[in-house]
């Protein structure tokens, strides 16, 4: 007990030195707060956004692979090479294969839509030079590519409604009726063209015909009218969105069935599925998974966690920077403690001298060592952290927008070397198309606010960094006092 | 009876090159004075060091109470044995002369019902008032600052005093006042009081001389 009486004498006493190290603990303090609390809170905002954010996964050819192997390793097609005969060898994804793959304890749902090319007798197609809703004319509406002579309709048939990506973005709006239930049968939404050019409305029906046997028809409801209100919809040499019809994945798989039942009127269907997965850490595992289920070593698993890693990367580099910061003022602040220690015990030489001559135990008069600092470093560390949690907040939102300023400053650099304008909608569509294909989008959905506040966790860390210091810069005592006797110190000094 | 003996006593400086003492025997008992005197660099400070325990002898034994100091525990023995009144007097300057005295009282774990009016009335015996008790020391005289250090040694009442040249930086009327103190300590508390001093006036009050010269201890027929 009279040792800490002693100690609270000595730092009363000796203000100046006290005060000195106390400042320095301080903003040691101040700092390691601000550094702990934007890590803690980065790393807690990174995983509750992981957790709420959906991972998905998609299938898709690995292009690449295909090409080399169809060389055979060579820079040079083989002069025998039959494109056909090596494409028939690549299994494509069937809706059973998306079934399989879809009954894993990786996957919590899966989303899946086929797609086919049907004709009609009662449907006239939307040309390119229709008149849109306020008959201004759309220069260059092309149809797409899929087409072709297979069937002038393309039929899209969903499993889900969450499948329906189009109008969760918002790209497709019903403008009229509305979508369809996902058990129902031959009910069907179209575009606005499509049902304009053939003055179909809510409720009409109309037939389909299998294109590779005209006889083969399905007769459609109509229960809604949407609009397509992306530019790319107007204009896209991938996509004519006017000749389509969305319906349900039962509706279209009956008629493939149907249409499979006779080999000359086989309808070719493209498959397309996305597995929510039930979090991050089982991409990895899912991929194997699948691998095992039979998936070809062509396709390749692709998921939108990049999309997720750009939203963070400003804030795994905030608190990549805590970190560093948090190192190397833990590094210099400990360098100064232990130099400033060093002094104190040089200067207190002779009442350790004393102390050690009328009988106080070395341990005693470490312990006093001890506590002092123990004193300093506590007080120091409840101003640090009060003024730390103040600041906090505000200094960990200025840097992220300061990083986030930074990404976007380099984003916007590769936009230009790409010929686009600052602006993500300036500049030539095609261009923009284009960069949306190569999944460079720019409009990332950056993380830009953390709630950097000092919590009980941050205290203790601080209180242990506190200990760790007094720890560190009390062994210098600890060397001097056990080093040392009273004669040796009393008689250097006389 | 002896409270203190040295038996066969040598040491000495440099690995033995150096002998300082030489083979001394003396004993000291309870309610004597006794002063150690010779010239500078005989070894009088060295011989106080061993007896206070801050060094160990090359050879030979210092007993207290029969039993040889080496086996009893050197901050023990500081703290509740002996008291020493060192040269330099070695008081800590950020603290009062209260609480330096308070602060011996509690490495020695002194029990006392209460400890802040032992201190005082030690501090009165050596003739300092409560006002001067709560003095810096610095803010003390050499004088004053002599009589703080004696009644830190006193406040845990050891059997054996200590004193490396208390009068040294003292006037006449201060040394006489300091030396009639030591005497008291001896006469009216049986203390063994040991003083190490240059001081004639000192040699003449106490009970033995003894002279340390040519590394031997022999007693003046004083």
């Amino acid at each position: 007990m009279y040792i800490i009486k002693n100690a609270f004498k000595s730092i009363t006493r000796s203000k100046t030195r006290n005060v000195l190290i106390g400042i320095i603990i301080t903003v040691i303090a101040i700092t390691c707060c601000i550094a702990l609390s934007i890590k803690n809170s980065a790393n807690e905002v990174e995983k509750s956004y992981l957790d709420s954010y959906k991972v998905t996964a998609q299938l898709s050819l690995d292009r690449g692979a295909l090409r080399n192997d169809a060389k055979g390793g060579s820079t040079e097609k083989p002069a025998d090479f039959d494109p056909k005969a090596f494409m028939s060898n690549v299994q494509n994804i069937t809706p059973e294969d998306v079934m399989k793959y879809g009954v894993s304890d990786y996957v919590s749902s899966y989303l899946l839509s086929i797609q086919t090319n049907m004709d009609s007798t009662d449907l006239t197609k939307v040309t390119d030079t229709v008149a849109t809703t306020d008959n201004k004319q759309i220069p260059g509406r092309v149809t797409s590519i899929m087409e072709g002579s297979s069937g002038d309709f393309r039929i899209i048939g969903y499993n889900s409604l969450d499948a329906m990506t189009q109008f969760i973005s918002s790209t497709y709006k019903i403008t009229d009726g509305e979508i369809f239930d996902i058990d129902s049968s031959n009910s069907c939404v179209i575009s606005i063209e499509l049902a304009e050019e053939n003055s179909l409305k809510v409720g009409s029906t109309f037939k389909l015909n299998n294109p590779n046997n005209e006889a083969e028809s399905y007769t459609f409801t109509v229960t809604g009218i949407y609009e397509d209100t992306s530019e790319s919809g107007e204009f896209s040499m991938f996509s004519n969105s006017a000749n389509q019809i969305l319906t349900t994945y039962n509706t279209l798989n009956n008629i493939v069935t149907k249409s499979n039942e006779v080999e000359d009127s086989k309808l070719n269907i493209q498959t397309n599925a996305t597995f929510n997965l039930v979090s991050a850490d089982v991409v990895d595992a899912f991929t194997s998974e699948l691998k095992v289920k039979g998936l070809s070593d062509y396709y390749t698993v692709s998921t939108n966690l990049e999309s997720f890693n750009q939203s963070i990367a400003p804030l795994k580099n905030l608190s990549s920077f805590a970190t560093t910061f948090l190192i190397i003022v833990l590094l210099i602040g400990g360098s100064i403690l232990v130099i400033l220690n060093m002094l104190n015990i040089r200067e207190r030489k002779y009442e350790i001298g004393v102390l050690r001559a009328i009988g106080m135990k070395k341990r005693m008069v470490l312990s006093q060592f001890v506590i002092e600092l123990l004193m300093v470093t506590s007080i120091s560390i409840i101003l640090g952290s009060t003024i730390g949690s103040v600041a906090s907040v505000p200094v960990a939102n200025y840097m992220l927008q300061s990083e986030i300023s930074s990404q976007e400053s380099a984003q916007t650099q590769v936009n230009e070397n790409f010929g686009k304008g600052p602006g993500t909608n300036g500049g030539n569509q095609v261009r923009n198309n284009m960069m949306s294909i190569f999944g460079n989008n720019s409009n990332v959905d950056y993380i830009d606010k953390i709630n950097a506040v000092v919590d009980i966790k941050i205290i203790l860390e601080l209180a242990g960094i506190g200990i760790i210091l007094t720890i560190i810069s009390s062994s210098i005592s600890m060397i001097f006092i056990s080093r040392y006797t009273p004669l040796k110190i009393l008689s250097n000094r006389a | 009876m002896s409270v203190f003996k040295i038996e066969n006593l040598c040491y000495s400086y440099d690995n033995g090159k150096n002998l300082v003492l030489d083979n001394i025997n003396y004993e000291f008992e309870k309610g004597k004075t006794y002063a150690i005197v010779g010239k500078s660099g005989t070894g009088k400070t060295t011989l106080l060091s061993l007896m206070s325990g801050l060094d160990v002898p090359k050879s030979g034994k210092i007993l207290y109470n029969d039993v040889d100091i080496s086996k009893i525990n050197e901050n023990k023995y500081r703290s509740n044995n002996i008291g020493v009144v060192f040269q330099s007097l070695n008081l800590l300057p950020h603290l009062t002369a209260l609480e330096n005295v308070e602060l011996s009282m509690d490495i020695s774990h002194v029990k006392v019902a209460n400890k802040k009016q032992h201190a005082l009335k030690m501090l009165d015996k050596v003739g300092l008032d409560e006002e001067k008790a709560n003095r810096r020391v610095l803010r003390l005289s050499g004088g004053e600052q002599q009589r703080v250090a004696i009644a830190r040694t006193l406040s845990y009442n050891p059997d054996v005093i200590l004193a490396d040249e208390p009068t040294g930086n003292l006037d006449a009327v201060n040394e006489k006042q300091v030396v009639q103190i030591f005497k008291d300590l001896a006469q009216k508390d049986d203390k063994c009081v040991i003083i190490v001093t240059h001081s004639q006036n000192i040699s003449q009050d106490v009970d033995y001389v003894y002279n340390l010269e040519k590394k031997k201890l022999t007693q003046d027929n004083n």
